[in-house]
């Protein structure tokens, strides 16, 4: 059962970075076009070199 | 049909030989071969429903006040008309970020929107502009500043309050699999443990993801009434911190921290569904309206003309309106004489004349020539305003009406409280029970009874049935009027551009040979029965110097022949024999030959006559309000199934009838109609109607279908079947649950099992909707 101590804490430190990723990813804005995200992969030549 | 055009699809003229239907087309298929992007063409799929790819012309004058210049670089949103699908995307990025110095060119797909960055230096905006529009897309600057509202604010907030519920339930819910499991044989200590992470993991969860639902608690208890978040907060709230005071008093009893949270998280998706429903329709027309600052030319003494916005224009000054605009203010015509359309404020199909010292409103089209409009009453004064007024007013009144959930809650939310009361007092008074144990009881109840399924079972079902529509091309712009769907029994109709289609189409008259010329004189017309007959020969020779008489015709000479394209008594024919209420003629005389009549007429739309038939059939109320004239108006109600009609109604008449019947629908499309749609239980309008209508509706049917009314009906009935038989579900697992709670023989494991079963059991409810048949 020791092993409990120090598993735990590391499952929810995971779990916690997961968390902490998904609010980046809200604030910086991936969530604000989920159409052209999803379409955006289909095409073939990416000739963009400025989406920062 | 002969083939489709290469570019636009649209079907190429019969005497126009190549494989496209215009210059504007062909120059734009060239474009791209030169750039090596016709893969654009495998790629693309087009949307029937929205405006083809045909290049128009513009100016970017327009564009100028929109542009944020920082460190040498300028900067644009945009918003893009003719999105039809992810390759428009792949191909505007392309084109743009390939011209000189654009450094940033991104396209938000869901919304439309194109953020352009570019060096000041490198290149012009016109050049930028262009390169998009000739292929065939439309461009409009807007603000962005305006967009960031409130409403987006919390719609992100609730988004963050999701994620956090659901990593914490998700956590928390591992470890109670795991007290689960261990039962009686794992040791006190082991269990204090987890239990502990799981109070520390909880407890600033709920303090955070809870907030959307005790804010809105207490704001219904600080106006001293029940909704359904008092009781949800309420459970979450105690079930957290009693748990939390166990756990801290170390006793050995079971804690509810995994309900609290499945509970929150189950909670919250059901409101970010809710959410999501509703932001997810507006259009982007009406998004338009809000965020564009107008502009007009104003004549200054020394007879130049400058661009000046709306705003600053004053009482009095007189402004220059060009050939095609639309008037933005009311005034009286000082010099000019032209054709203007009025139908989208009056709802009359046919244009007037206007000369000088008549008065103009704002919302009218200028037809034929420039005209200059000295300004009596401007914004807030104009009679749009005095419309958009009172369409404003008519939606708050409509903004009262309680949601089925609410009502739900207010005979859910204090049975709740008292069954809880009477568990804690039934066991701790009557039982002998200790009042600790008595509380655990009652807040078990509070748990079991929380309305999750309750408060699922209504926006699960909007959902379901708004994407439908979606997929059909009817947009729902308010959450509840599927609920006020079913309540409808009578259906008041407009006529113009509702059951018309509000164009003029020619019905017979002229040979061949006549109809080209007339077309080659119609092309130098905005005339409604101009246009009508130019759009039958797009390519008909041009012919130069065409006279336009405002208000008769036009006049032009052919081969040293005086040609005439115009009314009656214009081409000197006298007592021309009557035609049909419905239709309207024009006359050709070209020369000495016999005068060749054309007749028009405002066609129904090709469904009107069965939808009428099945609506009538199915128990509705039909009526006709109308501000076109009355024998016009007569002459329609004959052949449909109208049980009244009014002919000449202004905005004003309109909305006062619709005020007078218990549960109409209305469905209309122009600015006289938008009040009476704002009035209407729901408002329906059509996917070329005025901006001011859409946004005063309730629904859009995006493709004109009228059928679609139908459809909405039909599927509104089966959502609210659905969201009954929701309700009786969630009625019946908490007939299950009360008692077995109140007994006190509610474990954790047992109440977090019939939370998400009782959910799921909805959610599948829902889903069968997407499946329905429509019967038509």
């Amino acid at each position: 059962m020791q092993a409990l101590i120090y598993l735990l804490p590391i499952a929810l430190i995971m779990g916690f970075i997961g968390l902490i990723a998904f609010i980046w990813a809200l604030k910086s804005g991936q969530f604000d076009d989920l159409d052209g995200a999803a379409n955006r992969i289909l095409f073939e030549e990416d000739t963009q070199k400025d989406t920062k | 049909m002969s083939s489709a055009c290469l570019h636009c699809q649209q079907p190429v003229p019969l005497q126009k030989t190549g494989a496209f239907c215009c210059n504007g087309c062909r120059m734009a298929y060239n474009i791209l071969k030169n750039l090596h992007l016709e893969s654009y063409y495998k790629r693309r799929t087009l949307d029937p429903t929205m405006r083809a790819l045909v290049p128009e012309k513009t100016d970017t004058t327009l564009f100028k006040p929109y542009i944020q210049e920082t460190d040498g670089e300028k900067t644009l949103y945009l918003m893009i008309d003719g999105l039809h699908c992810a390759a428009c995307v792949w191909l505007i990025e392309t084109i743009l970020s390939q011209q000189k110095g654009v450094l940033h060119a991104r396209i938000n797909m869901g919304t439309r929107r194109l953020k352009l960055v570019w060096g000041s230096k490198e290149n012009t905006l016109k050049k930028l502009i262009n390169s998009v529009q000739q292929l065939g897309y439309k461009l409009m600057p807007y603000n962005p500043a305006h967009l960031e509202n409130e409403d987006k604010k919390a719609d992100k907030h609730l988004l963050f309050c999701l994620a956090i519920a659901g990593f914490a339930a998700a956590n928390v819910m591992l470890l109670s699999a795991a007290i689960w499991a261990g039962g009686d044989n794992m040791p006190h200590t082991t269990r204090l443990f987890m239990q502990s992470i799981s109070g520390l993991i909880t407890l600033p969860a709920v303090a955070y993801a809870g907030q959307p639902f005790f804010k809105s608690a207490w704001q219904a208890l600080k106006h001293r009434h029940l909704n359904m978040d008092v009781p949800i907060s309420l459970a979450i709230s105690i079930t957290t911190l009693l748990s939390f005071y166990e756990t801290i008093t170390k006793s050995v009893h079971e804690t509810y921290f995994d309900s609290a949270l499945m509970l929150l998280f189950f909670l919250l998706i059901g409101r970010y569904l809710d959410r999501r429903t509703r932001s997810k329709t507006h259009s982007a027309a009406e998004q338009l309206l809000t965020l564009q600052t107008s502009f007009a030319r104003r004549l200054n003494k020394n007879n130049t003309h400058a661009l000046i916005p709306l705003q600053k224009l004053r009482v009095n000054d007189v402004i220059l309106v060009s050939k095609g605009e639309r008037i933005p203010v009311d005034g009286i015509i000082t010099e000019g004489t032209s054709t203007l359309d009025t139908s989208l404020m009056t709802g009359e199909s046919l244009p007037k004349h206007a000369t000088r010292t008549h008065t103009v409103l704002a919302g009218y089209l200028n037809l034929e020539n420039s005209l200059h409009v000295r300004i009596t009453a401007l914004g807030d004064q104009t009679v749009i305003a005095e419309i958009a007024r009172l369409t404003e007013e008519s939606t708050q009144t409509k903004n009262k009406y309680t949601r089925i959930a609410d009502r739900a809650a207010k005979i859910y939310a204090p049975a709740v409280h008292t069954l809880a009361l009477i568990t804690f007092v039934g066991w701790w008074l009557f039982a002998g029970v200790s009042a600790h144990q008595a509380l655990l009881y009652a807040v078990a109840v509070l748990i079991v009874t929380c309305p999750c399924a309750l408060a699922l079972a209504v926006p699960v079902v909007h959902v379901t049935v708004t994407s439908r529509f979606l997929k059909l091309g009817i947009i729902l712009k308010s959450a509840t009027a599927i609920e006020r769907l079913n309540n409808i029994k009578d259906i008041v109709f407009d006529k113009t551009g509702t059951l018309t289609t509000g164009a003029y189409v020619l019905v017979s008259g002229g040979t061949k040979k006549s109809r080209a010329i007339a077309a080659s004189l119609a092309q130098h017309s905005r005339h409604p029965l101009s246009i009508a007959l130019a759009s039958l020969y797009p390519y008909a020779s041009p012919i130069k110097k065409v006279k336009e008489i405002t208000g008769k015709g036009l006049e032009a000479k052919i081969n040293h022949k005086i040609v005439r394209l115009g009314n009656a008594a214009f081409c000197g024919i006298k007592n021309p024999k009557l035609l049909p209420k419905n239709q309207t003629d024009v006359w050709l005389v070209e020369g000495t030959k016999k005068p060749v009549r054309f007749i028009f007429e405002d066609t129904l739309r090709e469904d009107a006559h069965t939808v009428l038939a099945t609506l009538k059939a199915e128990g509705h109320n039909l009526h006709l309000l109308s501000g076109d004239t009355a024998k016009t108006v007569q002459y329609l109600s004959k052949t449909l199934p109208f049980s009244y009609v009014k002919a000449q109604a202004t905005p004003q008449q309109k909305h006062a009838y619709l005020a007078s019947l218990n549960y109409p629908m209305m469905v209309g499309d122009g600015i006289n109609d938008a009040p009476s749609l704002a009035q209407a239980h729901v408002g329906v309008t059509l996917g070329n109607a005025a901006d001011i209508a859409k946004t005063s509706a309730d629904v859009i049917i995006q493709n004109n279908q009228l059928s679609h009314i139908h459809t909405l009906l039909f599927l509104a009935k089966k959502a609210h079947n659905a969201v009954l038989v929701n309700f009786t579900l969630a009625l019946c697992y908490n007939a299950v649950a009360i008692p077995l709670a109140m007994a006190g023989k509610i474990s954790p494991l047992l109440a977090a099992v019939f939370m998400s079963t009782s959910s799921l059991t909805v959610m599948l409810n829902a889903l069968r909707l997407t499946k329905t048949k429509i019967d038509t």
